[in-house]
């Protein structure tokens, strides 16, 4: 079972366990983590459920769509290299990701 | 006892009917007891009124639909009649992009929108925002009494100051585009917005398109004209098509939003208070407000297959109301007491903006309108009072709910700006 650790901007840790097929996105909302907010619900509508992956996990998950890459201009914190909504990161299998959420979503 | 099990979630083959009509009287009086009559009787409901619809009233099916583009589909079609899809009666106005379309047809204006509207570029709007809200707030300070529906023109002006659409007509689109959607459908009011004022406007908008496509500025309209749709240039229908969308989504919705939020902090001062002493705490207040109050109540999408949908069965060209007013009142949608304001609600994932690939795009200028209004209005008449008995709500509350009179006294005060309106 997937599994992913959320910083958040103070420093708050959570842990959360998911099922195969979930995105980083879908965890977070279903333990009501406030640090995502997912507003579009998953269909790169909205820009609100960034993350910051650590560097080491980039590689492990599914490539950048290009309307992911638009979408990541238009974020309220600013882009960094290692930004990525996490509607689009899907995990399977015993992967276990850390990601930091922003300060703020909208 | 599988089998058994089987059959009872097997969606059931006739149609949940109820009385309902999103744009009655009846319903405008109180929309959110309509709503709530409708949950008790199923997510899904049926009416006859209008030709017949679907009514989704539960969290979980709006949420499913909006995000489902082939089930649930925006774009135009023959059923239901002529016009914009995705209002219930369908309105006979010129196409809006990308809303009347599905993708994938819609991404590429969809994607031209994104851009115009991210934060850093709504954050440049702030000084516009800031300096039109002091303005309108000038011209009735002095008075000690006013009627605050007249804020509803702030998102106008701003709107069409930003569009660089001729400022001095902001009057005109801010009635039309309230009462296209607020007035009684057939009324002698409504006939004269739908048949002559929006098409006179309409006309205006085309001649700013073809001048920009001469000059171009640095402005909305020719940052729109600058793009490509699958590899050839933008045409001028088509900018009018999103140029359209822009005016009818930022006009109302905001209006609606902040002049709820007025009313509501009225009656409930220690709320008030509390926001005046904590101007941190406008962000989350709003975000409430807009779960508590949904600007935009419902629209529409018509049904691509046929398809058992959370207990129903649904058929192709079937009409959709999704009410993302009433979905954001169902404590499904995990708000606990749904049916009271915490302005420190958290999470509140909230339906406001609705959905899925046609979620609002202006939501950040959405925003920012709201919480400047809002701020400025507690900062420098925080002792407004509004006279309860006599506002007047919309005839009309099955899209856009709002007041048509909203009379407020205050302790009078002093102009900040040297400009007038």
């Amino acid at each position: 079972m997937p599994k992913v650790t959320y910083t958040s901007a103070a420093g708050d840790v959570s842990v959360l366990d998911g099922n195969a097929g979930d995105s980083v996105m879908e965890i977070a909302v279903r333990n009501g983590l406030p640090g995502i907010v997912a507003d579009c619900g998953g269909s790169l509508a909205c820009s609100t459920c960034h993350v910051f992956v650590r560097e080491e996990d980039l590689e492990v998950l599914e490539p950048m769509s290009d309307l992911e890459d638009e979408m990541l201009d238009g974020t309220t914190e600013e882009r960094r290299y290692n930004s990525r909504l996490s509607c689009q990161l899907k995990l399977e299998g015993d992967v276990h990701v850390y990601v930091e959420t922003p300060e703020s979503q909208v | 006892m599988t089998e058994q099990t089987a059959v009872e979630t097997e969606a059931r083959t006739d149609r949940p009917v109820v009385d309902f009509d999103h744009n009655a009287e009846e319903h405008a009086k109180d929309p959110v007891a309509s709503y709530r009559r409708l949950r008790s009787e199923g997510p899904v409901v049926w009416t006859e009124s209008w030709g017949g619809y679907w009514v989704l009233s539960g969290y979980d099916a709006i949420f499913d639909a909006a995000r489902d583009d082939e089930m649930f589909s925006s774009a135009r079609s023959p059923h239901g009649g002529e016009g914009q899809a995705i209002l219930i009666p369908k309105r006979p106005i010129t196409e809006h992009f990308p809303i009347d379309l599905d993708p994938p047809a819609s991404m590429p204006y969809r994607r031209i929108m994104n851009q115009l509207l991210t934060p850093s570029r709504v954050e440049e709007m702030r000084p516009m925002v800031e300096k039109y809200t002091a303005l309108f707030i000038d011209d009735i300070i002095e008075s000690g009494e006013a009627d605050f529906a007249t804020l509803t023109g702030i998102p106008s002006i701003i709107t069409i100051d930003w569009l660089s659409l001729p400022v001095e007509d902001w009057r005109r689109y801010s009635f039309a585009h309230r009462k296209v959607l607020s007035a009684p459908l057939g009324s002698p009011e409504y006939i004269k917005v739908t048949e002559e004022e929006l098409p006179a406007l309409t006309e205006k908008v085309k001649e700013v398109i073809a001048e920009r496509r001469r000059n171009p500025g640095d402005d909305p309209i020719s940052f729109i004209l600058g793009h490509e749709i699958g590899g050839r240039p933008i045409t001028e229908e088509e900018v009018l098509n999103m140029v359209d969308l822009i005016i009818s989504g930022g006009v109302g919705t905001v209006a609606s939003l902040s002049g709820q939020a007025l009313e509501w902090l009225s009656a409930h001062p220690d709320v008030r208070q509390r926001l005046i002493d904590n101007p941190d705490l406008m962000q989350n207040a709003v975000e409430e407000f807009l779960r508590f109050f949904s600007p935009t109540q419902a629209l529409a999408r018509t049904v691509g297959q046929d398809a058992d949908f959370h207990g129903v069965k649904v058929r192709k060209g079937d009409r959709a109301l999704l009410a993302w007013s009433s979905g954001n009142r169902d404590a499904a949608g995990g708000f606990d007491n749904p049916d009271e304001v915490d302005i420190e609600r958290m999470p509140n994932r909230h339906m406001a903006f609705g959905v899925g690939s046609h979620r609002c795009a202006g939501s950040h200028l959405g925003r920012l309108m709201a919480r400047t209004i809002l701020t400025q209005v507690l900062e420098r008449m925080p002792d407004y009072k509004v006279d309860h008995a006599n506002v007047v709500r919309y005839p009309r509350q099955g899209v856009n709910t709002g007041f048509d009179r909203l009379p407020a006294t205050f302790t009078p005060g002093k102009r900040l700006l040297g400009e007038r309106l």
